[in-house]
This record gives structure tokens, sequence and C-alpha cells, in this order.
């Protein structure tokens, strides 16, 4: 291209020559006689058309390959024409690659790129503490913010560390707003005011919090959400200065953020200032509180890590007793989700990438089959003096504009993916989910469809293109079309065998996330959620005070429930097992037993269960007695242990009759004898492990805030509204919030499961149909080319049914073939699924098997119909036609 | 678009055009306009070249590297583009003067002697 360039003339140079050559005309029409001005018109007259000859000369020196991409683009648009069917369907397998690669990346985009949208977000870290003892019951939720910090050490770190611009801690706080409707729990923070300055967040209206309003008494002001702004103070533009009761207590609405503003994640609608008592400061051994800083100008991650280091070895000599072994995390806020949501996206991102590679194929192979049906007209043109590569740009021009159509249509097939991918999540999973609500088609995404068009393309016309390069032109044309069968042959079904192992892949690889999906669906029937109805309860502590009035009045609201015609039985639990929220956990001692150190304790989950809590689950008791009415406030302390942690405490021996207590050995709480042993309950669908439960009896240890599950004999939905009545009789300003079924409960959390098990399954059968017709396309092809051998097989005896076995025979060679090829690393998908989706599946020779299966059979499938067309065909009239 | 069998034709002519003028330089460098002419005359007339293919045929060759081309002065004095073969001009002529000959002769073979089809 440069050589041409370089040479490129000047249009005044090329006028200047046709002016030199109607001069030389006119001259020599002169000296045969003529006159002057006859001439020269005579010599204009013989020359043509000046200015064509000029734009003629424009377009073959300036824009060549323009010129030449014309031609290009019209021959490949003439040959699409020809054959509408084949172009659709080509066109649409990579709409459908193209599209689903587009949508996946659009949340890549919005989920890991940019999940909020504040200034120099990779300059946000978040910081969190870690302790050896920690990591043994710790779960990644979307929703945890890492380990939190203690206030005693988040006082030291902002006071001594110089890595960041400044840090600001919160610490959740659940409100119920009381006015005008039904009375509503909101998801709130107590947070430091400085961090709205750190985050470069705005209020939209109003102002956020002052540095002085941390102090005792000067506190009861919030910021609020757009959607609450709009939900419950009706968007009033005067709503800065009003009062809301928050928790029982005035508050003052300072400003209202916009309606963007996410963090952090999980339906925050209140912003209060965090004060911290002088007992909150001094604490070290709580870890109570998530910290966000920005880093200075100028300071890396690292350095910032180095120096979170240092002081933590400092805070270790100075506090050996809860410091001990304790370090400091610093993770940048925008991958502090990665760790849930990178392995989906690679999970997605692959199977979208395999769909898109056998869509390719498929279209390249079309091409090839095209390109060669035409073989002989390549040769000629080959012959004639085109070069190989001219030939190969055609094809490549050709799987352009099929990709470009692809596409167009791609961007409909992405839209119409996001929307379909986010409305079946529901709200409350995708509110913990930074950047969610952002997911769209935007430039960056636009950009990854227009590489990834361009990119298929390339892989489109490559493959037909390097094939028809393989061609010996001059045996083309000797043999009549004939002569290159084996390399073409070869070529196209190693493009068939790669299209069936990827679809091998893919497909086990969904039917792993199937069956993954399905069992814990049964994990959960475990507890048997069907016909159970649940609703979360918060009591206000300025009208229960904790302990005794607050279980007192659960029991009599439970015995309340339970006296609704049609309910079965009534309990309350302080967490629901198979929600996504966060269960309170702490370390457990056992009497007798002496440990080193306090962060040596084993941990377990606190549940905190009404007398009928297991019975109404259908929670097997595995020895001694379930928690029952006996357990009241004044009866002695009691629990019961979940069969791992009785495990786990103790190997070999017995838990019943053991003395445990929440906490060191010397925290204030009492000890309790071990009743009884049940069976594990599934707390969260990614927990590779059961968890360590602790139940303790929901009278001796109230919750204020607990969850009330009714087992009901009939539809579970329909008996709200007298549940709802008879709660109101004992309380009318008690929110019934979150009433669900516990099916719905569990299909909620696992929302993301079930997408993940459909979307893969989608895609896996998107790649098998493509790869049926890409083995279809080689069969009906091969049967063609090969009509002249069977007809003389035919004609020398060879029966209908050899004939038939001959065809199909090769196609479950290439079947067999691509399932040697593709076991393997399906296989590896299998253990990387596994890894990435916390153990919850698990590769299974079985499904390996029966997908196999599955693909011989659609080989069969699509090679039947070329297999008894060629035993149908007639020797005599084969052989004549030769 | 009239342009496409403009086009049609000059690909016709394309490959015999080349050859013709890459033979008439094997004479000395000429310019386009006696190029057209000695193809004319050496053809006694049966060849009339079309100058709006013979610039485009004469910037391809160029282009090709099979002719070079520099202004000079005419035999009456005139400026003109004069063209010269390379050496790279004179090999493709040899080739395709062969090609063309097994071409013709196989033709003629098929065709049969002069006058046997009248």
């Amino acid at each position: 291209m440069m050589m041409r360039w370089r040479r490129k003339r000047t249009q005044g140079d090329f006028d200047a020559e046709i002016e030199s050559h109607l001069q030389l005309e006119a001259d020599r029409l002169r000296a045969e006689g003529a006159g002057e001005e006859e001439a020269r018109a005579a010599a204009r007259r013989a020359f043509g058309n000046v200015t064509a000859v000029e734009e003629r000369f424009y377009e073959a020196a300036r824009v060549l390959w323009v010129d030449r991409l014309g031609q290009d683009l019209r021959s490949a648009a003439r040959t699409l024409r020809r054959g509408p069917a084949v172009t659709a369907a080509a066109v649409l397998s990579l709409a459908l690659g193209i599209g689903a690669n587009t949508a996946i990346f659009s949340f890549v985009n919005a989920l890991m790129l940019r999940p909020y949208s504040f200034p120099d977000l990779d300059a946000l870290i978040t910081v969190s503490e870690l302790h050896p003892q920690q990591g043994k019951q710790a779960t990644v939720r979307p929703s945890d913010p890492g380990h939190p910090m203690a206030p005693a050490d988040f006082l030291d770190v902002r006071r001594e560390s110089r890595s960041f611009e400044g840090l600001a801690a919160l610490r959740p706080r659940d409100y119920t707003l009381v006015g005008e409707g039904e009375p509503e729990r909101l998801a709130g923070r107590l947070v430091s005011p400085e961090l709205f300055g750190l985050l470069r967040a705005d209020a939209a209206l109003g102002r956020t919090l002052l540095p002085d309003e941390a102090d005792a008494g000067r506190d009861a002001v919030v910021v609020v959400s757009h959607g609450l702004w709009q939900r419950r103070l009706g968007g009033a533009p005067d709503v800065v200065g009003r009062p809301l009761v928050l928790n029982g207590r005035p508050h003052t609405v300072v400003g209202v953020m916009p309606p963007g503003f996410n963090y952090p994640p999980g339906g925050v609608e209140v912003w209060a200032p965090l004060w911290l008592s002088e007992e909150d400061k001094a604490a070290r051994a709580v870890l109570s509180l998530a910290v966000i800083g920005r880093l200075a100008r100028g300071v890396t991650l690292e350095q910032a890590r180095d120096d979170l280091a240092t002081m933590a070895a400092r805070l270790e000599q100075a506090h050996p007793r809860t410091n001990t072994g304790r370090t400091f995390k610093a993770v940048r806020l925008r991958e502090q989700q990665a760790g849930i949501t990178a392995p989906f996206a690679a999970l997605f991102q692959g199977a979208a990438l395999f769909v898109l590679l056998i869509a390719c194929a498929n279209v390249g192979g079309l091409l090839l089959a095209r390109g060669l049906s035409r073989q002989r007209e390549m040769a000629l043109r080959a012959a004639l003096g085109a070069s190989r590569w001219r030939i190969a740009r055609q094809l490549l021009t050709e799987s352009l504009m099929l990709s470009l159509l692809g596409l167009l249509l791609a961007l409909g097939v992405a839209a119409a993916g996001v929307e379909a991918i986010r409305s079946s999540v529901p709200a409350d999973i995708t509110k913990w989910v930074a950047g969610w609500r952002d997911i769209r088609l935007d430039e960056s995404v636009l950009g990854f469809a227009v590489a990834v068009a361009l990119a298929t393309a390339l892989a489109t016309g490559l493959s037909p293109a390097l094939g028809a390069a393989r061609l010996a032109l001059t045996d083309v044309l000797r043999e009549g079309g004939r002569g290159a069968s084996a390399v073409r042959h070869r070529w196209r079904s190693m493009i068939v065998v790669s299209q069936m192992a990827l679809a091998l892949v893919l497909l086990v690889g969904s039917g792993l996330m199937v069956r993954g999906f399905g069992r814990m669906m049964e994990r959960y029937e475990g507890f048997d959620p069907a016909g159970v109805l649940s609703f979360r309860m918060r009591l206000p502590e300025s009208r229960y005070a904790p302990g005794r009035p607050m279980g007192d009045f659960y029991a009599r609201m439970l015995e309340g429930l339970a006296a609704v015609p049609g309910v079965e039985s009534a309990a309350a639990v302080g967490h629901l097992p198979g929600d996504m929220g966060p269960v309170p956990a702490g370390a457990v001692s056992i009497r007798g037993r002496t440990t080193p150190g306090d962060l040596d304790l084993p941990v377990a989950d606190y549940q905190s269960v009404s007398p009928d809590y297991f019975r109404a689950l259908r929670v097997r008791l595995v020895a001694g007695r379930a928690l029952g009415a006996q357990d009241g406030p004044d009866a002695p302390p009691a629990a019961v242990v979940s069969e791992s942690m009785a495990r786990r405490l103790w190997p070999g021996g017995t838990a019943l009759g053991q003395q445990v207590k929440q906490g060191r050995p010397d925290d204030p709480g009492p000890w309790r004898e071990v009743v009884g042993v049940v069976e594990d309950v599934t707390q969260y669908w990614f927990d590779r492990e059961p968890r360590s439960t602790l139940y303790l009896p929901h009278r001796q240890v109230p919750r204020a805030a607990s969850f009330v599950l009714v087992r009901v004999a009939g539809e579970a939905a329909a008996l709200a509204p007298a549940l709802r009545a008879a709660v109101a009789a004992l309380d009318p300003a008690l929110p019934l919030d979150e009433v669900r079924t516990l099916r719905q409960v569990v299909n909620d959390a696992m929302a993301i499961l079930r997408l993940s098990a459909n979307l893969l399954l989608l895609l896996g059968g998107v790649a098998l149909l493509l790869s049926a017709v890409g083995i279809y396309g080689i069969m009906a092809h091969d049967v063609v080319q090969r009509t002249q051998e069977i007809g003389v097989r035919l004609a020398l005896g060879a029966t209908a049914g050899e004939v038939r076995r001959l065809v199909l025979g090769r196609a479950l060679g290439l079947a067999a073939l691509a399932l040697l090829v593709g076991a393997p690393a399906a296989l590896a998908l299998g253990r990387l699924m596994a890894s990435a989706l916390f153990g919850v599946v698990r590769p299974e020779a079985s499904s390996l098997a029966a997908v196999s299966g599955g693909l011989l059979a659609t080989a069969l499938l699509a090679g039947l119909v070329p297999a008894l067309r060629a035993a149908a065909l007639d020797p005599v009239a084969v052989l004549r036609n030769e | 678009m009239s342009t496409r069998t403009e086009k049609e034709r000059t690909t016709l002519l394309q490959g015999t055009l080349d050859l013709l003028i890459l033979r008439t330089l094997l004479f000395g460098p000429q310019h386009g306009q006696g190029i057209a002419r000695a193809i004319q005359q050496q053809s006694e007339d049966v060849l009339l070249v079309d100058h709006g293919s013979l610039y485009p045929a004469l910037q391809r060759l160029e282009t090709q590297g099979w002719i070079a081309a520099r202004w000079g002065t005419s035999a009456n004095n005139r400026k003109a583009r004069f063209y010269a073969l390379t050496k790279a001009g004179r090999k493709q002529l040899m080739a395709e003067t062969g090609q063309w000959r097994r071409l013709v002769a196989a033709i003629a073979r098929i065709l049969g002697p002069e006058g046997a089809d009248g």
C-alpha cells in the first residue's frame, strides 16, 4: 500500500499528460492536412470523454484500494443476496454470538469496571481487619463490606496513617419510620461525616453531614436517599429542615442524596452521623465498623498497604491480648465485590465466547463451502492474475459484511438480553450489587461490540481464506473441482470437530450448573420451605425494653398467630435460613476447656429460636431434645447445637450435657447446657461446608429484630392479611416487612444461581443447534461431492444400507473425535466452575456421559438426511451425468 | 450505474491491452498518444484503442512496476510523458506472450483449420 501511495501522481500532472496527448493528436491531424480548429476538435473527439478518463485516473491512482474494496463489497453483496436463507442463518448466528458477548460485557463493564460513579474511583480503598480465627466461619457475600474494624484500631489508624487523605467509618443501623402510611423499616448507616467528602459526593438538595454533627447530642440529623424522599416525603422541595421520626426519636432532614448515590450498596436510605461513646472508642475486641478511605495524592495502594502493615505490627505490640495476629486488609472499592462477580463474569463471558466461536466456525464453514462451489471461477481468476490474497480478501469482505449485519442485529439481542437478565434477579438481591442499576449499553459497550464484530469477521473469514489458499489451483482446473476435496475435507472436518467440542464443553458446564441448582433446592427442601410464610419484625426499643418484655411480646404474638385459622404453627428466629442477609456470629466457649488466646475460640452463628421453630421448618432432631416452652426466661439456660458444630467441637464425644457460653469464658453471660443436637440447615447456598450454629431459646435471648415463620395448611400467601391483623391487634404501629413464602426467599437468594443455570443452558442449547447445523452442512456437502463415488459403489453392488452406514459412520466419527477433544476440556471447566462457585457444583462423569450421548445423537440425526439422500441415489443416472 | 458497463469492458480488455502496451514499448520509450497510434497502425486499424482505457492501463502497469514514466519532449517539440519498459516489465511481457500464444493455439485447435466451419 505504501509503495502505491509514494508513486501517487497529482491531478495536475495527469491533466498535463492528457493535454499533451490532445496536442500530439492535433499535430498529427494537422500534418494530415486538417485545419487548426478541426484538428483540435477531432483530437478531442477521438480521445473521448476527458472528464471520465480523469475520473478513472482518480480511482485508479489515488484510491486504488478503495476501488478494489468497492468491487469486493459489491461482489460480496451479490453473493450474500444469492442465498438469502443461508445468509440469514449466518447473520442470525453471528448476531447471537456477538449479542451474547455484548450483553455479558455490559455487566462486566457496569459491575467490575465502574460499579460506582465517584470521581477517581481507584483511589477509594476499603480497609478491614483480619485475624486468624475469623477465616473459619467467614463467608463472602455481595453485601459483605469485608471484615470490619475495631473502633479503637480505626481511630488509631485514622490518627497516625499518612497514606490516606482521610478515613470514614460506617456502622449498620436500621430505622423504623412511623408517620403517614404504614410503618416502614429502612436500611440505614451511621457514618463519619467525612464520608461524603471522601467519596466526592454532594447532596442533591440541602447538604451532607457536618463534622461536629458526630458529637453526642447533635447527631439527630439525617441525610436521606432520593428514593425515600420521593416515596415517603412526597418529593417536597422544602424537605430540608423537616422533622422525621425514626426509631421513635425525632430527626431533622438536612439533605437528599442524588438518585444514583449507591454507597454502601444494599438499599441504604438513611445516613446519620456516627458518634462513638467513650466505651466505643476504647473497644478493640469487637470489630464493628466498616471503613473506607481515599488515598492521599501520589500514594499508591502498595504504599498504603505497607503503611498499614507497620501500623498492625505496632498495635500488636501495644495490645497483644486483642491484636495478636491481626492484620489490615486494603482493597480498592471498585474491586471489593470482584470476589463474587469475577467468577460469574468469567464463566458467562467464557460461555458467550464459546457460542461466538461456534457461530464463527459455522459461518466460516459456510463461506468456505460457498467459496469452493465457486472454485472454478476462483481458479480462473487466479490464472488470469488475481492473487490468492485477492481471493482471500474477497472472502474476508464477505465475512466482514456478515458480521456487520450481525452486529446490527446483535445490538438488539444485547439490549433484550440485558433487560431479561436484569429483570430476572429480584431487586432485593441486586440492591447489594453496586453498579447493577447502571447496567446499560453505553459507548464502551458499543465499542466492545464493534471490536467483537471485527474480530469475528477476521475469525470467520480467516479459516475459509486459509482453506482457499491451500488449494492447488491448477489441480482444481485440471480435475474439474474434485482434486482439492481432500484438503477441503480435512479443513471443514476440523471446523466441525472443534465446534462440537466447544458445544460439549458448554453443555457439560450448563448441565453442572443446573444440577448444582437442583441440589441446592433439595438442600433447602431439608427444612421444607413449602407452605411457610415469613415476615420480618423489629420491636422499637423505645417501647419494648430489651430482655424480658421483648421475649414476652414475641411469645404473645406467636400465640396469637398460631390461633389464626389455617395456621399450623408459628415460630420466631433471629435470622432466616436461606436468605442472603448476615447472621450474627461470635465466639463460643466450652466450660472446662481452656484456649491460649481470645482469638482461638471456636466460632458459631447465634440463632435465637422460639419453641416451635424446628417443628415449623421440619428440622430433624439428631439427639437429645428440641428447645421448647419449658425453656422460659426463668428456666435454666439451655442451647441446641447443629450436627456439624457438635462434630467439630466434640469429635468422637457427645455434645449433650456440655456447658457452653457465647463469647469468652469470663464474659458476663450464663453457661448453657447443650440439651439437643439438630441436623444442619444450609444458611447460604454458597457455603462450602455446613456452618456451626448455636441455637438459643428466644425467650432467654430475645432479639428485637426477628423473622417470624408461620406454617399454614393451605395457600400461604392468602393468609397474609389475617396475620397482619393478628399482629396489629397487639400493636398497630409494628411494621410487617418482607412478607414472603420461604420458598420465595430461597428462590430469591438463589436467583443468581438460577439465572446462571438458565443462561448457560440457553447458550449450550444454541451451541448444540449451531453445531448440528454444522454437521448437517458438512455431511450434505460431502454427499454431493462424493456423488460419483457413491454411484460407483452402488453400481458395484453396495446396498443402500451400506451407503447409509458409510455416511452416518463419518458423522459419528467426527462426533467421536469431538468428544475426545472436548471431554478433557469439559472436565477442566467443571473443576474451574467448582472452585469459582464455592463448591456448589462438582464435575460429574454422569453428566459428561449424558451430554456425550446427546452429542452423538445429534450427530446421527444431522447425518441422517444426507445419508438417506445418498442411499437413494440412482447409480445409472449418476454415472451417466459424469 | 453506467460506469459498471464501462468497467466491465475495461476488465475485458485489460489482459490484452496490457500485453499490447508492453509489446509496443519493446521498441523504445513512447508517450500515450504514440502507443495508441502504434497499436492502431500495427493492427492495420483493426484494434482501436479506447483512450479511456489506455491511461488507466498505463497507470496500472506503472503501479505494478512494469513500466516507468518521465516527462520528455516529443519529435515535434511537444512536452509529453514518455513510458519505458522496465526489467520486470520485459519479463512480464515474455510470460504473457507465451501464455497468449498457448491460449490462441489451443483455441485454434478446437476451432479447427481456418475456413473449416465455413
